[in-house]
């Protein structure tokens, strides 16, 4: 097989992440397929348990035994099939061109290192740099990063820190190297809300000084409406709607997408109870047959359990895997059926789901 | 899947705020914690005092260890002002014997612990840190090895040995004790593989060799202090028994447990050549154990302030 022609700087393929236990095989991530330009931010958003993170990990060949990233699943990027490289040659992709910021700025640091020594370890690691020299690259990294006296800050230890300081800490080691592509798996969920805001203003303005890509992992519409130019909403292990974040909020067409939004608060709301969408996520050793939503969806007919989805082309840049999206995208404009008024701005939220 | 639900940490209206209020480190704020326990304070006492006379054997003993000194008139004499353990029946001061002896016991012990200690960490920080079946084949051999009695490896091969000097001595302890502390390493290192800080140093593309010595490794080394302070008592009980069933170290030379031994037939009119040497080994076995389990919980990173 061939590269194709140099477009996107990500494009991922038929990517399959199976998890082999011995309750069976989970199907974590099945068959998700998406590409990102350069400096775009992309937000993927669901519930828990639905893959997001999983399709996080599988970018950089996290994924742990029982977990595999199946024969088949293809990960373009700058040109190269991730899939395809040997250890060390992931290894340098690895917080060099593709870095990754997690959840947990609790648990993410080394409770036993000073946070300039963690930041420094990245450029020592990938650029080779002296000790020196990775010292004072982590004391710019750490300013850049907006930490007041970061010549200070750069020898306390994590616990001295508070959760804002120690994502900015985390967002500073993963910029040591300038990626091309930042991973950010829930990056405000376990901040409080002002400190979500500030990190969020702080990826964005990340973003616009140095062309980074973003992919932002997260279950809060509010932070993909503030954040996001493009959606992902994935349930099951599959993207089920793909749009561009104005058409999301103005014409969602997965009754999943319905859902999420219908659970969120919005400003000026007169209703006290939110809508919630009934069950849970199945897990992944036991998706339903046909489509892997039809017993949590309102507007399931009898070819749901019949026949799996495909994800239908709405127009251009849209796309929803229902059945009922089959018939809009044929029939009426898309939009139409929505139930949300449209035109309504996207709403900021605290996590709703 | 790393959806858990959000900890919102509430309330944090400024966050330089929160600045270093805890600025002890780690180390600083155990060995402070262990100083406040009063049993862990009588226990390096006691230790302390061990080592020390241990050290000072020369001054602190009143006479030879090794010379009798009067085969008629010392022979096997009572505890007294001269004498505060006695004589043994070749007329050697106790008190003087049991200082030597903690030499012997105590260089074994520590020397063979650390041996066990730096073994135990590499093998079972290895098995736990890679996984799968490499820890499976490895920790499999480890349990293969425990399934044989220590004592009864130790007397074979002792035996077969004839003579042991002490460096044979720690050698042996040290490879006959190494399993615990594997199987201890091995756990801690399977449960830091999957710390999100392990992850998180992956995921920024350090090497596995890289990832063991610094994430993985400093987060071994409180649980190995602790099990190599237990295999510690273990050894000097361990050490003595072996002198008193006489394939330890060889006789003239004093351990606690060579002394014991002299003292075995006529223990109904000798008591005090069982009974000080014994104490001192109760004693040491005790304190290191005490000390051992105050250490447990003084580094018990769950103790560590969240903030």
């Amino acid at each position: 097989m061939t590269p194709p022609a140099p477009a996107p700087l990500l494009r991922v393929e038929n990517l399959r992440t199976y998890f082999h236990t011995p309750g069976g095989l989970a199907r974590a991530v099945d068959g998700v397929s998406f590409s990102m330009a350069r400096g775009e931010t992309v937000g993927v958003v669901g519930e828990s348990g639905c893959g997001k993170s999983v399709t996080a990990l599988s970018l950089l060949r996290l994924v742990q035994p029982p977990g595999r990233i199946e024969e088949g699943s293809r990960i373009w990027f700058e040109g190269r099939d991730l899939m395809t490289l040997a250890p060390e040659e992931i290894r340098q992709v690895r917080g060099n061109r593709i870095a990754m910021v997690f959840q947990e700025p609790m648990t993410a640091l080394n409770p036993v290192f000073t946070v300039g020594d963690q930041i420094a370890e990245v450029a020592r690691v990938h650029d080779g740099a002296s000790r020196r020299a990775a010292w004072e690259r982590a004391i710019e990294m750490l300013s850049l990063v907006g930490i007041p006296s970061p010549r200070e800050r750069a020898s306390h230890y994590p616990h001295q820190l508070s959760g804002g300081m120690r994502q900015r800490v985390l967002i500073a080691m993963a910029l040591v190297m300038n990626p091309a592509l930042l991973i950010a798996d829930e990056p405000t969920t376990a901040l409080d809300v002002t400190i979500q805001a500030q990190i969020l203003e702080l990826l964005a303005r990340v973003q616009a000084q140095f062309g980074t890509a973003i992919l932002l992992i997260t279950h809060d519409l509010g932070v993909v409406a503030e954040a996001a130019t493009r959606v992902l909403v994935m349930y099951g292990g599959q993207v089920v709607e793909e749009a561009p974040v104005r058409t999301l909020f103005a014409a969602p067409a997965h009754p999943y997408t319905r859902g999420l939004m219908q659970a969120m608060p919005r400003v000026g709301m007169a209703r006290e109870r939110l809508v919630t969408i009934p069950g849970s996520v199945p897990p992944p050793t036991a998706w339903p047959t046909g489509c892997r939503f039809r017993d949590r969806c309102g507007s399931a007919f009898d070819r749901c359990a019949r026949e799996a989805p495909t994800l239908v082309a709405l127009d251009a840049a849209h796309a929803a895997r229902c059945h009922l999206a089959e018939g809009a995208a044929s029939g009426a404009p898309s939009g139409a059926a929505s139930g949300v008024p449209s035109g309504a701005a996207p709403p900021r939220t605290a996590r709703p789901l | 899947m790393a959806d858990t639900p959000a900890v919102a940490a509430l309330a944090i209206p400024d966050p330089s705020a929160r600045t270093a209020t805890l600025s002890a480190l780690p180390l600083r704020r155990a060995v402070r914690a262990l100083w406040d326990d009063r049993a862990a304070r009588a226990a390096i006492a006691f230790v302390a005092l061990l080592v020390g006379a241990a050290l000072l054997a020369p001054l602190v003993a009143p006479y030879d260890p090794l010379r009798p000194l009067d085969a008629v008139a010392l022979r096997g004499v009572a505890p007294s002002r001269s004498h505060w353990f006695g004589t043994d029946l070749l007329s050697r001061d106790v008190f003087s014997r049991v200082v030597y002896g903690a030499r012997v016991s105590l260089a074994v012990s520590v020397l063979s612990a650390l041996l066990a200690a730096v073994v135990g960490l590499c093998y079972g920080g290895v098995a736990g840190f890679a996984g799968g079946r490499v820890d499976a084949t490895m920790m499999r051999l480890v349990d293969a090895l425990l399934a044989i009695p220590r004592v009864l490896l130790l007397l074979t091969v002792v035996s077969l040995w004839r003579a042991v000097d002490l460096g044979a001595l720690v050698l042996l302890m040290g490879l006959t004790g190494w399993l615990a502390v594997a199987r201890l390493a091995r756990s801690e290192a399977a449960a830091l593989r999957t710390r999100e800080f392990v992850v998180a140093a992956r995921a920024l593309g350090l090497s596995p060799a890289r990832i063991f010595v610094r994430h993985v490794l400093p987060h071994l080394a409180g649980p190995v202090l602790v099990a190599a302070t237990i295999a510690m008592g273990h050894v000097v009980v361990l050490e003595a028994g072996l002198s008193f069933l006489g394939v330890g170290v060889a006789d003239p030379t004093p351990t606690w447990g060579n002394i014991i031994r002299d003292g075995r037939e006529t223990i109904a009119s000798t008591w005090w050549l069982t009974l000080f040497p014994g104490l001192t080994l109760v004693g040491t076995a005790l304190a290191t154990n005490t000390l051992a389990d105050r250490l447990r919980s003084a580094l018990n990173p769950r103790q560590l302030p969240a903030p």
